[in-house]
């Protein structure tokens, strides 16, 4: 999969006459992290992640399994089930680190044991999460490409959960933590609720690094009565979160992390530049028009407004084609409409590899133009300097 | 009205002695203090971005503006929206500071740091703008409710004052006729969505609507060359309203720049309403800078009577601002730019262009020349 992926980027940079500034090739390297929990010594299945022209040491971007609701869901999983995230994590500027929890993949360990409807498993089953968390950053630490001054964790479901617990504990390093749809069930179906508002209350007491919990309104796993009691015994207790309960975009149920990835990427966006933390830029978006030689204010004002909307915070392969002709036949429309002229690009996002969208995105400008040409593959400029 | 004629013999006050004592180059006399507000919505707890701003010699409790912000084009861009002490924004919340409120901008949900997403969002209907403002207006009432627990604020006496979409919040805040809302400052706002159509049908009906049901002053500052709102809409919009029994002071400026909508922030847009804002703060016994401000100017200036409306403007006008003048003539120039230096320069630069040696003796509202 690997090879094949890195055949395709460099048979795509062979056509870019103008030596790019940085390329949007990845180098992906599967890893066994040893790490020392509790005085044992594991290995965790891992991935990491970056930019191959990245230079120096790169913030630290941790995604760890989830997308299960009970502690012994999820068996399937594997680091390479969320190498799309960490691709795109490693695109905006991270060192994107993927790491399997104990029992889960093809980590040592235990396999977790089912949470019952006491505290004290619930406890028990965080702790050793957050272990697990905690153990990875601290390895990957190490690495001579690795800033661990500046760390975030990203989770979903269950994960989620981890992540809460982790920040709870304030490692140094820990900048921010991003819980999709975060929630966990008990196995034997007993009312777990209580136990884990009281949890979140706990958490929220010892917290003082910023979270921001996505949520969707139709969750039928994770309601929005529960997030909401978990967003209250949070704050309630001193905990730092901004809360996001999509409602209309976003708002797919439990599945938000993998059905609904531009939005909570476009909120995880949001939250990183705030904090200064790397992500594309708004500026990068203002790069794109100017390049593309658009000078309409309006023409300008709108492009800019659909990049942002529906390319930047989209999830990878994504591509842009861009057509002089349709640039060159926009009027400027009476008043400020959005259904007024077409704009010159169409682009393709969340594909299966590059070259899937650089010909859906062709195949679309082609559609109505005959000069269409690539002009941005995933966050990266391909196209002439105009 | 006591209460507002009381206050503004305090801000005389305040305002002599700043004219007196302040001697700093730099624009010190204005805090600032950004922090989330936990509000409660629909039941539900929120926390929302705040920034406050106030004169750093207040003193007891402030009138209370509420600034709102407006949308964005699009809505991803409202999360990199700021409520940063450097933005630009800034300077017509310390305008406001300066005479003599407890300025506070929120950022609504979804904007910013507060939690979110976006409220005022549902597919183009024809009650779907009213439902936008309505949803803006929660945020707004429930910070209200927070902000009125400060020891430095004076829930009796609040405005609310917004830009485009939030001055359509505002709108929708006031049909409410929460307690102490003195006053509806709307700049621009009203309602506007490219691309639905049913807001060309839902405008009269909503502004009659909203209209009787507010029992609030307003003012409302339009350019005509607005390209959100073209002059015939403001009509409905104006008719509905006040057909309706609503108390509006409408004020249409010249056109600004190539879009009035945006060019009300404008140094020469803020320079045209902001007279007018004194003046309808004035009539309605609220806190403005003090008129008598002008005769103590004069005096220092040593300047005669008939100088009166040129010192006026200068103490109406935007800040940041300078006031440049050759001592012991009537030779004088003032200028607002974003910084107080850059204002300083433009003043005296200009103030000079006449051949004679000029000095600062105002900055902002401060005298900094020699007593």
């Amino acid at each position: 999969m690997r090879g094949a992926r890195l055949v395709v980027l460099l048979a795509a940079f062979a056509c870019t006459t103008p030596a790019p500034a940085w390329s949007d090739e990845l180098t992906e390297t599967p890893v066994s992290f040893p790490v020392t929990i509790g005085g044992d010594t594991f290995r965790l299945e891992g991935l990491v992640i970056k930019k191959s022209d990245a230079q120096g040491r790169l913030p630290i971007a941790l995604l760890t399994n989830g997308g299960g609701a009970t502690a012994t869901a999820g068996t399937g999983a594997t680091a390479t089930t969320y190498v799309r995230y960490a691709r795109d994590l490693a695109r905006r500027g991270w060192l994107a680190v993927v790491t399997v929890r104990r029992g889960f993949g093809k980590s040592e360990g235990p396999k977790p044991t089912p949470i019952t409807c006491e505290a004290a498993s619930l406890g028990a089953w965080a702790t050793a999460a957050a272990d697990d968390l905690q153990a990875t950053i601290d390895n990957v630490s190490k690495r001579p490409d690795a800033d661990a001054s500046k760390v975030i964790v990203i989770g979903s479901e269950i994960a989620g959960v981890a992540a809460v617990a982790l920040s709870a504990r304030n490692p140094p390093g820990l900048v921010g933590v991003v819980a999709v749809s975060g929630g966990l069930q008990s196995e034997s179906n007993c009312p777990i609720n209580d136990i884990l508002v009281d949890a979140y209350k706990n958490f929220g007491a010892k917290n003082r690094v910023p979270n921001l919990w996505i949520y969707s309104k139709s969750d039928k796993l994770f309601g929005a009565d529960l997030a909401e009691r978990l967003h209250t015994a949070f704050l309630d207790a001193g905990g730092d979160v901004k809360f996001v309960m999509f409602f209309g975009d976003g708002n797919v149920g439990t599945a938000i992390f993998g059905q609904a990835t531009t939005a909570w990427y476009a909120q995880m966006d949001g939250f990183l530049r705030a904090r200064g933390l790397p992500t594309w830029s708004t500026a990068d978006v203002k790069d794109v028009v100017d390049r593309l030689k658009v000078v309409d204010r309006l023409e300008r004002e709108n492009l800019r407004g659909l990049l942002m909307q529906v390319y930047f915070s989209a999830p990878g392969e994504k591509a842009i084609a861009f057509s002089p002709t349709l640039q060159a036949e926009w009027v400027r429309p009476q008043n400020k409409v959005t259904a007024g002229p077409r704009l010159p690009v169409t682009y393709q996002t969340t594909s299966k590899n590059l070259d899937d969208a650089r010909n859906g995105a062709l195949a679309a400008c082609q559609k109505v133009a005959q000069d269409c040409a690539i002009v941005m593959e995933n966050l990266h400029w391909v196209g002439d300097v105009r | 009205m006591i209460g507002g004629a009381k206050f503004n013999s305090i801000v005389a006050a305040a305002l002599v002695l700043s004219l007196a004592m302040e001697t700093s180059a730099r624009a010190g006399d204005l805090v600032q203090e950004r922090q989330y507000l936990r509000v409660k919505i629909g039941g539900k707890d929120v926390r929302l971005e705040a920034l406050f701003v106030k004169r750093a010699d207040a003193k007891g409790r402030l009138p209370i503006v509420f600034f709102n912000h407006g949308r964005p084009a699009y809505r991803e861009m409202s999360l990199d929206q700021s409520l940063l002490v450097d933005d630009p924004g800034i300077n017509q919340m310390a305008d406001m500071a300066r005479r003599g409120w407890l300025v506070v901008a929120i950022h609504r949900r979804g904007f910013g740091l507060s939690d979110g997403p976006v409220q005022a969002d549902s597919p183009c209907a024809l009650d779907a703008y009213m439902s936008w403002m309505n949803a803006d207006a929660d945020d707004i009432e429930a910070s209200m409710a927070v902000v009125a627990k400060r020891g430095d604020a004076d829930p009796s006496r609040m405005i609310a004052m917004g830009g485009s979409a939030g001055g359509a919040a505002s709108l929708a805040l006031a049909a409410r006729n929460p307690s102490g809302l003195a006053a509806v400052i709307n700049l621009a706002g009203g309602e506007h969505w490219a691309g639905c159509a049913a807001v060309r049908e839902s405008i009269p009906i909503d502004f009659r609507n909203l209209g009787g049901r507010s029992r609030i002053p307003n003012l409302w500052v339009f350019a005509k060359n607005d390209l959100n709102h073209p002059l015939d809409q403001i009509e409905v919009m104006r008719a509905a309203f006040t057909g309706a029994g609503a108390d509006l002071k409408l004020l249409l400026l010249e056109p600004i720049g190539e879009n009035g909508h945006t060019g009300l922030y404008s140094i020469a847009g803020r320079a045209q309403w902001l007279v007018e804002l004194d003046n309808f703060l004035r009539a309605h016994n609220l806190p403005t800078w003090p008129i008598s401000s002008v005769d103590v100017v004069l005096q220092k200036l040593q300047w005669p009577p008939s100088s009166r409306a040129y010192v006026l403007a200068y103490l109406a006008a935007p800040g940041e601002k300078a006031f440049a003048r050759t001592p012991g003539k009537q030779n004088a120039s003032y200028r607002t730019a974003l910084t107080v230096d850059d204002a300083r320069k433009l003043a005296l630069d200009s103030c000079q262009q006449k051949g004679e040696p000029c000095t600062i003796v105002m900055e902002d509202d401060r005298w900094t020349g020699s007593p």
